[in-house]
């Protein structure tokens, strides 16, 4: 039978263009699994940072996920600086994620914020998805390093960030908790997204 | 290629371990079919092209679907709303829901000319009344999951479509109310209704693919009847491959041009596929002027409605299907196709317009003109039916042929 050359035309015409209507039946099934419309245009979220009174920290959701707004005060905002042999990527460069446009300055690389007393990061741990828990207070000890500047402990597989969501070096998360897109609308209020 | 591919080490190594290749050559290769088999034999395949497609879009919707009759803020409902998230919002979510509409309508209507088929050819005669039986079962199960369907999307007609055929039940003497109660979870319609609708919808096509199975396993024990009606001899069988597998896959083709231009082109089936008054979110307080089923449903339900007593609309009802399922053993004429029989060929043209016109004036508010009109094609129907065991007595064959 496939010793006719026509016949062998065919099925192989019939097979290409079978595969292809197939392949194309399924562009709109596969697209109905990606974020819907409205997924997409709930990304918005406004919040009055004054709100958070100077040392403490308030978590918002900002598409299903946690954003940490922290209030630095003077003495937090000291402790950044002095343990940078400790930081996987002290001045966060690693991946567009840990940046922002605004990032120009050394300064401003290592507060991460736009406002530095007001510390703007993405709850959610860069390694498997856990919201690290807050641990403000110097002085390591329990699960935390020895030289413990303040900052947040993952408790699910024990990775750790200082008070600018800066990784630690030997544990299991590669990156900076991310920065979320977000600019002040006014002299307090901030739209993440 | 084919033969190089069931031939692979691949093919061999699963064959020795699941005999594969064998089923596949014995089912879909070498299985011996008429030659004669026209394209009114493709409906079989066709049928099981748009199952297929109903469970893939069927899945994908209810990714999306929330069977809830609580209220939005808006004042609709979260299924209602639901859906039209699905129609503005998922991406493509239009394309799935009108490809789910459509198909549903395009199941029946192949599956009514695939017996239609059946009853012109005699396919339901010894030895196929098994397979014709399972057909029948098929159709029922077909009816009970749209039945289940049409409540989801809890527009008006939903709702009230689903009023109606549940209180069916709450006809029946003794157990009626507490079988009503049973199947709404309620004192009416509702959203527990609504939930369990849902869970049935999803579970129906199960069982439809089970009987579907049987229907198959069935054909290939007794093999395709063919338009003559007569056992064909050793000339007159083919393979199914490559005669029938190409002839299947053309007639697929037809077919989803047709239904694809539906699908893009008239969705609503100018409110045939989808009623007018179900893009309105149903509201118990309100009964729309005119509940009618969808086409597919409305000669069984104009044979209901067509008897002035409420349980006996039901019982009516109720044979017409098991009329159905008797039609081999009601018909006793040795002669299997329509082409050699002219009395039954008859007969067949005039039950298959009184399904229409059942199905017509089912469609229909109820005028007394229609009323009547329904009554005598109820008649016709059950007729039909009864005639049938006496038909060989007096009907004069044509000779059929030795040899297809």
């Amino acid at each position: 039978m496939s010793d006719n050359p026509r016949r062998t035309f065919l099925y192989t015409m019939a097979g290409v263009m079978g595969t292809a209507g197939a392949c194309a039946t399924a562009v709109p099934f596969i697209r109905a699994l990606e974020p819907a419309a409205d997924t997409v245009a709930a990304g918005v979220t406004e919040f009055d940072v004054s709100e958070v009174e100077p040392g403490m920290m308030k978590t918002i959701m900002w598409r299903g996920q946690p954003i940490f707004v922290l209030h630095r005060t003077e003495e937090m905002l000291k402790s950044l600086y002095g343990h940078d042999d400790m930081l996987r990527d002290p001045l966060s460069r690693a991946i567009p994620e840990v940046q922002a446009d605004w990032m120009k300055t050394r300064e401003q690389r290592i507060t991460r914020a736009i406002k530095p007393e007001y510390l703007v990061v993405s709850g959610v741990c860069t390694h498997l998805g856990c919201i690290p828990v807050f641990e403000p207070h110097a002085g390591g000890g329990g699960d935390l390093p020895k030289r413990w500047p303040g900052g947040w402990h993952c408790a699910c597989h024990g990775s750790n960030y200082d008070l600018s969501g800066r990784v630690f070096k030997g544990v299991p998360a590669p990156y900076n908790l991310f920065i979320p897109p977000y600019r002040y609308t006014s002299d307090t209020t901030i739209r993440i997204g | 290629m084919l033969e190089r591919m069931l031939n692979s080490r691949l093919a061999q190594w699963l064959d020795d371990r699941t005999h594969v290749v064998q089923y596949i050559r014995f089912h879909l290769i070498d299985y011996p079919t008429p030659k004669n088999l026209n394209y009114w034999y493709a409906f079989g395949s066709i049928a099981l092209v748009v199952l297929i497609i109903q469970v893939l879009s069927g899945v994908f919707l209810a990714m999306d679907y929330k069977p809830s009759a609580l209220p939005t803020g808006n004042g609709f409902s979260m299924a209602f709303d639901s859906i039209e998230r699905i129609m503005r919002e998922v991406n493509d979510g239009w394309l799935i829901r009108y490809m789910h509409a459509v198909g549903a309508s395009a199941f029946f209507f192949v599956i009514y000319l695939h017996m239609a088929r059946g009853m012109y050819y005699g396919s339901y005669k010894k030895p196929r009344e098994f397979l014709w039986i399972m057909g029948v079962l098929i159709l029922v199960i077909m009816q009970a999951t749209v039945f289940f369907g049409y409540l989801l999307p809890w527009g008006q007609m939903s709702f009230w479509g689903a009023t109606v055929i549940t209180n069916i039940f709450g006809a029946i003497p003794g157990i009626g109310d507490w079988l009503l109660q049973l199947v709404r979870g309620g004192y009416g319609v509702g959203d527990v209704t609504l939930n369990r609708f849902f869970a049935l919808h999803f579970l129906f096509p199960f069982l439809l693919f089970a009987v579907v199975f049987w229907h198959v396993m069935a054909l290939h024990v007794v093999h395709s009847n063919n338009p003559e009606g007569i056992e064909p001899g050793e000339k007159g069988i083919i393979p199914f491959h490559p005669y029938y597998t190409v002839k299947d896959l053309f007639g697929i083709g037809v077919f989803l041009i047709v239904y694809s231009w539906f699908v893009f082109f008239d969705p609503t089936g100018h409110g045939l596929i989808i009623e007018t008054n179900n893009f309105n979110p149903a509201d118990p307080l309100k009964t729309p002027p005119d509940i009618t089923p969808v086409w597919y449903l409305t000669p069984w339900y104009e044979i209901l409605r067509s008897v002035p007593n409420k349980l006996l609309g039901i019982v009516g009802m109720a044979f017409a299907y098991v009329c159905l399922f008797l039609m081999p053993w009601l018909d006793r004429s040795p002669v299997r196709s329509a082409r050699y029989r002219p009395v039954y060929r008859a007969m067949l043209f005039v039950f298959f317009a009184s399904i229409g016109v059942l199905g017509y004036c089912g469609h229909h508010e109820v005028t007394p003109e229609l009323l009547l009109i329904g009554r005598i094609a109820s008649v016709v129907y059950f007729a039909f039916f009864a005639l049938l065991p006496f038909v060989h007595k007096f009907e004069k064959t044509r000779p059929v042929p030795e040899e297809i």
